[in-house]
Formats: C-alpha cells, sequence, structure tokens
C-alpha cells in the first residue's frame, strides 16, 4: 500500500494564522491526515528534495495571535492568497479542534511532541535533515502554492523519473496565465513557466470549478501538451465561527452599507465599483449607501485608492478597510445590506460563496467561475459595465422586497460545503485516479 | 606570390561562416607561401566588435541611406561602393595600386560590382580568384520576397545573379563550397572550378569557461540541454523554429534549448516566443553572442548539437563543428550538404520533419548522457588546416610558379 504524501510547504513558510491557499492546505490535509497512510512533507527547494514532517508540526504549530485590527492598515487582512495576508488563527474545524484540545491536554507528558519540532520550526531556513524516498505505489498530493519553490516542477519531474510515483496537484487557477496585466512585472511569465510544469508532473489535476478545469485544458493544448485527468473539487465556504461578532474599530462605517470582500487589487475591478458608485451617488448621494471593500492590498492597487481617498464627490460613500479579523468580518457581513463582487476572472471566487453561506444577496459581475457558484441565487453584471452594476445596486437598495425574496431563496435552495466535504472529494478523486 | 582578399565584412572576431571561411583560406594562402592581403569593405555600424582594419573601405553616407531604406540589400550596396562613391573608387584603386597582388581573391560576388571596372586599368593583371560561398541569387531570393515588393525583390536578385555569373564567367578560377555548387558554376561557363568544402575548428576554452557554463547551463545533475548556434541570419532562425517550435512545451522540465550567437538578437520578434512566452523562456535559454572560448565551453558540455537547418546554400560551417565535438548531433539531412556521407558518423541523429526531430531531440535529452568519439580520420576531413592548404593550391595548379598572369580582360 502507498503513501499518501502530502506537500505542507505553504504551511512551513506562512508566518501568520491561515487563510487563501495556506486555509486550503491547512484544512484539506488536516482531514486527509487523519488516515494512517497519509503523511506530510515539505519540499527544500535548496536540496531540491522532499523532507517528511512529523504530522503534529503542521496540526499544531504554534499559530500567533492576531493583531488589533488596523483600519486601513494591513497587518490584519483577508484574501490576497498570493500576497501572503496575514490572517487571524483558525483552528475551527470540529474535528480539528477536538483534536487540538487532546493535544493541548497531553502536551506537557509530550513535551517533545511540542519542543522537537518547534525547534525544528525555530531555524527559520530550518529543515528537517531527513529525505523523502518516494516509494512506488506512493502519491505525492501538492495543494498549495508550489509556483512560490524554485525549481520544484524539474526536481519532482527528477525523483518522479528516479522514484515512480504519482502526483496529484491542485490547481487554485491560471489567471496569472491567461492574464498577467493583473499581476506585477515578471509574475506573469513566471506563472507561465510553472504551469508548464505543473502539467507535465501531474497525473492527476484537481481544480476548483469548472472554470480553472477548462482554463488548464486551454493552456495545455496551447501548450501541445496531453492534459491529465482534472477533477473538479468544490471548497469549503463553511462560515467561520467566531466566539462573538464585533464591530470594525472604525468610525466611519456607515449604518447601512454594501461589503466587497476581496483583496484590494486591479483584477478585482475596484475600478469598476467606483464608477457605479460615482453614478449612483449622481443619482442620489443621500439613497445610495456606503461600499465598504475589505481586503488586503495587492496589485497595481495604490492608484484607485489613492482616487477613492482623494475625490470630494465620494465623501466616505467608499471605505476601504484593510485590516479586518474574522469577528469583525462575520460583524461586517451580518449587518451589511448585501454584498457585490465586481471581479473581471476568477478561479473560484470565494466571497461569492461566503455570501451566499451567510444568506445575503450577492450582485456579481457574471464572467468565470461566478455563475457556477452562484447559480440562479446571484444577479449578474458585465464586469465591463458600471451602469449594470450601478443598475443592479440600485435595484437591491430601492427594492427591499426583491432583496428580501432573493435572501430567502439563497436560504432555502444554497448548499454550504464543509472542509470535510471538501476533504472527502479530494480523497475520492485521489482513489478514484491514483489508488495506492 | 601577392595575394589580396576582399570580403564584405571583417575577419576578427570571426562570428558568422562567411568570417570563418575567408580566415581559413587567408591562412590558406599564407600556409602556401602566399603573402596575403585582406581588404574589409564593410560597415563598421555592424560589426562593433569589430576594429576597423589598417586595409578597409567603409561606405559613406549615401550607401548607408540606401542600406538603411532597403536593409536587406546591404551586401549588393555595399558591393557597389566604388561604383557610386568617388571617393572610395580612388581609395580602392589607390589600394590595388599600390599591393600591385598577383592574384585577386573576391570572397562573394558582390564586391565584382565596383572590381570589374577597375581591375582592367591596372597595369599589372592579376588573376582572379572567384571565392564561391553558395549559390547567391537563389539564396537571397526567399529573403528579398519576405522583404522587398515582388518587383523589387526579382529586380534585387536579378542584379546578384549577374554579378555571380558574370564573375564565374571573368574569373580564372572558381571555388566552390560543394560539388553541387561546382556543377552550376561549370554551367555558368566558369574556367575552372575547384570544390573546398567547408571545414571547421573546434574553438579552445579552458577549465574557467567550462566551470562557469557548466554552472550556469546545468544547476541540476539531471539539467539535459540541446546546443543551437547560429548567427543572426533570419533563414536559420526560422529552421529553429520549425524543427524546434514553434511551441517549446515537449520538451520536460529538465530540458532545456540553448541558443547562442547572433540569433539571440531575432527571438523577440520569433514564434518561439510568441504564446506563452513565460513557458517558452522556461525551456529557452538564449546565451546571446559569445567568444570563441565560451563556444568552446558549449560544445563541449551541451547533451546534443542542434542543427535544425532547412535553408540555405553552400554547406554549412556549424555542421563540421559539431563533428569536430564527441557530443550527439541531432540534424536535419540538409545541414550535411557537402558533408553527406558523415551522415553515418557516430552520434549522428537525422531527423527531416519537425516531428521526428522534437521527438529525437526528447529522447536524447531523456536518455543517459553519451559521447562519442569520433575518429582522426574524420577530423581531417573537417578541420580547415588539414585541408584548404591542399585544395587552394590544387585550384591554383594552374598558374606558372613565377609570374602567375590572369586570362581575364
Amino acid at each position: 500500500m502507498g503513501t499518501l504524501w502530502i506537500d505542507v510547504t505553504d504551511l512551513k513558510r506562512w508566518k501568520g494564522p491561515r487563510t487563501g491557499i495556506p486555509r486550503v492546505v491547512s484544512q484539506i490535509s488536516t482531514h486527509l491526515l487523519t488516515d494512517a497512510r497519509a503523511k506530510p512533507c515539505i519540499f527544500d527547494e535548496t536540496a531540491g528534495v522532499f523532507r517528511p514532517l512529523e504530522a503534529a508540526e503542521i496540526l499544531f504549530p504554534d499559530v500567533p495571535a492576531a493583531p488589533a485590527p488596523a483600519p486601513g492598515g494591513s497587518a490584519v487582512v483577508r484574501g490576497g492568497g498570493r500576497l501572503k495576508a496575514l490572517f487571524p488563527a483558525e483552528l475551527r474545524d470540529p474535528l480539528r479542534d477536538l483534536i487540538f484540545a487532546a493535544y493541548r491536554t497531553l502536551r506537557g507528558l509530550f513535551a517533545f511532541l511540542k519542543a522537537f519540532p518547534h525547534k525544528m520550526f525555530a531555524k527559520s531556513a530550518g529543515r528537517p535533515t531527513d529525505t523523502l524516498s518516494f516509494q512506488k505505489g506512493d502519491v505525492l498530493l501538492a495543494l498549495g502554492s508550489t509556483w512560490g519553490s524554485r525549481g520544484y516542477g524539474e526536481a519532482v519531474w527528477r525523483l518522479k523519473q528516479a522514484q515512480g510515483f504519482r502526483v496529484a496537484h491542485f490547481i487554485h487557477d491560471l489567471i496569472p496565465v491567461r492574464f498577467p496585466h493583473f499581476f506585477g512585472p515578471g509574475f506573469g511569465e513566471a506563472f507561465q513557466a510553472w504551469a508548464l510544469d505543473a502539467l507535465w508532473i501531474s497525473d492527476l489535476l484537481i481544480t476548483n470549478s469548472e472554470r480553472s478545469a477548462a482554463d488548464v485544458r486551454d493552456v495545455a493544448t496551447e501548450l501541445d501538451l496531453r492534459c491529465p485527468p482534472i477533477e473538479i473539487v468544490r471548497l469549503a465556504d463553511e462560515p467561520t465561527k467566531v466566539e462573538a461578532s464585533q464591530r470594525p474599530k472604525h468610525p466611519e462605517i456607515a449604518k447601512d452599507f454594501v461589503l466587497c470582500v476581496g483583496t484590494l487589487e486591479v483584477r478585482k475591478n475596484p475600478e469598476l465599483a467606483y464608477q457605479a458608485w460615482k453614478l449612483l451617488l449622481e443619482l442620489s448621494e443621500a439613497e445610495t449607501p456606503q461600499l465598504v471593500w475589505v481586503g488586503s492590498e495587492g496589485w497595481l492597487s495604490h492608484d484607485w485608492r489613492y482616487k477613492v481617498q482623494q475625490d470630494p464627490a465620494i465623501r466616505g460613500k467608499i471605505l476601504w478597510l484593510g485590516g479586518v479579523s474574522d469577528e469583525e468580518l462575520d460583524w461586517l457581513y451580518s449587518h451589511c445590506l448585501f454584498t457585490i463582487y465586481p471581479s473581471l476572472y476568477e478561479g473560484w471566487g470565494l466571497p461569492v460563496a461566503e455570501s451566499l453561506a451567510r444568506g445575503k444577496y450577492v450582485v456579481t459581475a457574471g464572467n468565470s467561475s461566478m455563475p457556477e457558484i452562484g447559480g440562479a441565487l446571484a444577479d449578474y453584471h458585465s464586469p465591463w459595465k458600471a451602469e449594470e452594476l450601478a443598475s443592479l445596486v440600485a435595484r437591491a437598495i430601492v427594492d427591499t422586497d426583491y432583496r428580501q425574496a432573493k435572501e430567502a431563496e439563497i436560504r432555502d435552495a444554497y448548499r454550504t460545503t464543509s472542509w470535510a466535504d471538501c476533504a472527502e472529494r479530494v480523497r475520492t478523486a485521489l482513489d478514484g485516479h491514483l489508488p495506492r | 606570390m601577392k595575394v589580396l582578399v576582399l570580403g564584405t565584412f571583417p575577419l576578427e572576431p570571426a562570428r558568422h561562416g562567411g568570417q570563418l571561411r575567408v580566415r581559413a583560406l587567408v591562412e590558406a594562402h599564407r600556409q602556401l607561401g602566399h603573402e596575403v592581403h585582406y581588404l574589409a569593405v564593410f560597415c563598421p555600424q555592424f560589426y562593433l566588435d569589430s576594429p576597423v582594419p589598417p586595409l578597409a573601405l567603409t561606405p559613406g553616407e549615401a550607401t548607408l541611406a540606401r542600406i538603411a531604406q532597403e536593409p536587406c540589400l546591404e551586401d549588393v550596396f555595399i558591393g557597389e561602393i566604388a561604383a557610386r562613391e568617388p571617393a572610395q573608387r580612388a581609395k580602392l584603386l589607390r589600394h590595388l595600386e599600390e599591393l600591385s597582388p598577383d592574384l585577386v581573391q573576391i570572397e562573394q560576388p558582390y564586391l565584382w560590382a565596383s572590381l570589374r571596372d577597375l581591375l582592367p586599368s591596372l597595369k599589372k593583371k592579376p588573376t582572379l580568384v572567384y571565392s564561391s560561398h553558395n549559390v547567391e541569387h537563389a539564396m537571397k531570393g526567399a529573403v528579398y520576397t519576405r522583404d522587398l515588393s515582388p518587383e523589387r525583390a526579382q529586380a534585387a536578385q536579378g542584379q546578384v545573379e549577374e554579378l555571380e555569373r558574370d564573375l564565374t564567367q571573368k574569373a580564372d578560377v572558381a571555388l566552390a563550397v560543394t560539388e553541387a555548387e561546382a556543377e552550376t558554376l561549370r554551367s555558368w561557363g566558369a574556367a575552372r572550378v575547384q570544390v573546398v568544402i567547408n571545414g571547421a575548428t573546434l574553438p579552445s576554452t579552458n577549465e574557467a569557461a567550462l566551470q562557469s557554463w557548466r554552472e550556469c547551463l546545468r544547476p541540476t545533475p539531471d539539467r539535459r540541454w540541446g546546443f543551437f548556434v547560429s548567427s543572426a541570419h533570419r533563414p536559420n532562425l526560422a529552421g529553429a523554429e520549425k524543427f524546434l517550435g514553434p511551441k517549446l512545451g515537449y520538451l520536460a522540465p529538465n530540458q532545456r534549448v540553448v541558443f547562442a550567437g547572433g540569433v539571440c538578437s531575432l527571438l523577440a520578434s520569433s514564434p518561439l516566443l510568441a504564446a506563452l512566452p513565460g513557458a517558452a523562456r522556461a525551456r529557452l535559454t538564449a546565451v546571446g553572442a559569445v567568444d570563441d572560448e565560451a563556444l568552446g565551453a558549449l560544445l563541449r558540455l551541451t547533451d546534443v548539437i542542434v542543427l535544425p537547418i532547412s535553408a540555405g546554400a553552400g554547406s554549412n560551417l556549424k555542421t563540421a563543428q559539431a563533428l569536430l565535438t564527441d557530443r550527439p548531433v541531432l540534424a536535419t539531412s540538409f545541414a550535411f550538404r557537402g558533408f553527406e556521407e558523415l551522415q553515418t558518423a557516430p552520434g549522428v541523429f537525422i531527423a527531416d520533419t519537425p516531428e521526428e526531430f522534437r521527438k529525437k531531440l526528447g529522447e536524447v535529452l531523456a536518455a543517459p548522457s553519451t559521447t562519442y568519439p569520433r575518429s582522426a580520420e574524420l577530423h581531417a576531413k573537417l578541420l580547415w588546416e588539414k585541408f584548404a592548404p591542399q585544395k587552394l593550391g590544387e585550384a591554383l595548379s594552374f598558374l606558372p610558379s613565377s609570374t602567375p598572369a590572369s586570362s581575364y580582360h
């Protein structure tokens, strides 16, 4: 029987509470590692080898406490997986909580479980010295941002040739391949190089949406490469459990506001939201609610932020919150009128799912993967037409019956996905394609 | 015997095939005991790393303006320098009179446009040697058709053909690169034709260069790479695009193709880097122009030398050079023009379709690294210094040993 080796390099590198892709890695691996035949490992890019880890190192790291929220700041932020945004500790999955509690109780008795791995982590470059030798029949599951590991594709290819294992790779999206202009100079090209290697080394690809799967197939065609089988696994959208909602300590948050959650970057299309709000303000300043944009500052966003802060016509009607805790986000979702998500392109689009999972009506761009999430429950606009977004927002403001009807529909029809569901689908995909 | 060789480029540093061939022929003359002078007629702007030699003509503004307008006709315009620029005509005549050569050897046909009026006016009529590198008008046809209007292309091609036919007929002896081209020259009425195939030298290198390039191109022990070296000659790049590309995704994560030479300057507009350029650049490493020491290192370090040549005339020095190494050589059969019998040499893989070529490249790069020591006999056929003096001597054997005289007038 082969071993399922889960590459948790992202978790080893991550310096704060887990969000974005590290959260995906953390949650899925936590569930999969309950199987005795699954083990975590990390990639050592200096040596071009994998190193085995004790599961405890990954499951129970000493996660630093979340700093106090800082309006407009960036210490604790949400979204922006590629920007290494910080985020409060999660450890919120019931199964994980249970194991965690047991571990805390027993940690005194098993001090080495804490001290020994911790010492290994403490060496910032510090890595275990064992080199993992894969066996034929093993499967390497890469869930994270492997593009961040120099030489990953070449090393995995070399090891595969020598050791005969198989590789399953979670492709979160190929947006930088298709849209390099949404990112900083050089990132798109580096990502294209990574995508080429990912296609070469993978025996199974897992994506989070039909759209991402189609993108992978398109890129494989463009590169004249055979595309490995693709399984689609819907990511979890269950609301984060918090002890108590907390209003952000920001005096400018209005009573009536519309929420948009997403890294403040050009791809998320804040420009369209700005233009739509300008149109709404021209029609009726009094009736136009505030737009609260929650997310870390990302690629190519400076000009937008400057414009919103300096435009006298906006006068606080658009507010960017760059540092929001889980507790504050919970409050914002609970108290917003509805949400918008004007993104130009997504591989998945978690904020749309989160909004629906919380019973909130969402107006979203109708491109890429968003319709897969929202179906008939959301309303859609062109990501290029501010008038369309403004019109849908205006209806949602003015026609409260419509909004409430949509919310009722969402409550009835929307099915949330838990991390346990998500991990189980990954397990099923692995068992189906790469039996060990 | 005093020999004056004229060409449309400087000889140092010798980078492209024409330079290498002429340098070898000049050296062959020296080995035959001749006093050799080389007169370069060229644009220094195109050879920035070449010092202007003492014996040189460089075009004035009128010629430079023509070149700027129709860059593909640079050779033609340079060749007409004496016919169009009185100052350069006077300078060329002065050189000819002062040197008073017994033998004038014209490399390629272009300078015949300037010399055909001047040579008859000299007091001493030198023996005339036409050193052909290709059936030039046939090779240039494709370039002119691509870059010029149909009428202009046809006219330019006709102009080049007239020059090479006339020079072939007027020369006392013509040198050809391959037997096939010798036949063409004979059919045009050449008095005598001697084949002097393209040879090569394997540039020397040193441990520091080897170490440096090894670290650069083989950062991991399993990295494998094929090597393509070429001047900035578009048909050469077209061959690489056709046989290696246009997409490079077929190369595995540990496989690369390394481009060296002037061809790298053409890559920015190449289809090789057009679609998903980041993915293409992950498999293609361009190291740019390299000196002999670096070239020597690259030729010795590569896992396979690729010769994706499908157009051109003459024969390819690169093929001869590749065979002087002990590395595998992957080539089209076209690349072996003039060396046909060497296609069966150890470690030579021939692939004549792009699919076969790419497949074979992948196979060679996936296989354990292998060397193919080639015989001393083969080296003797390929090294300039081993055969060029003898062949040149045979070409000039019709001359009386004391005072050669020309039959042209």
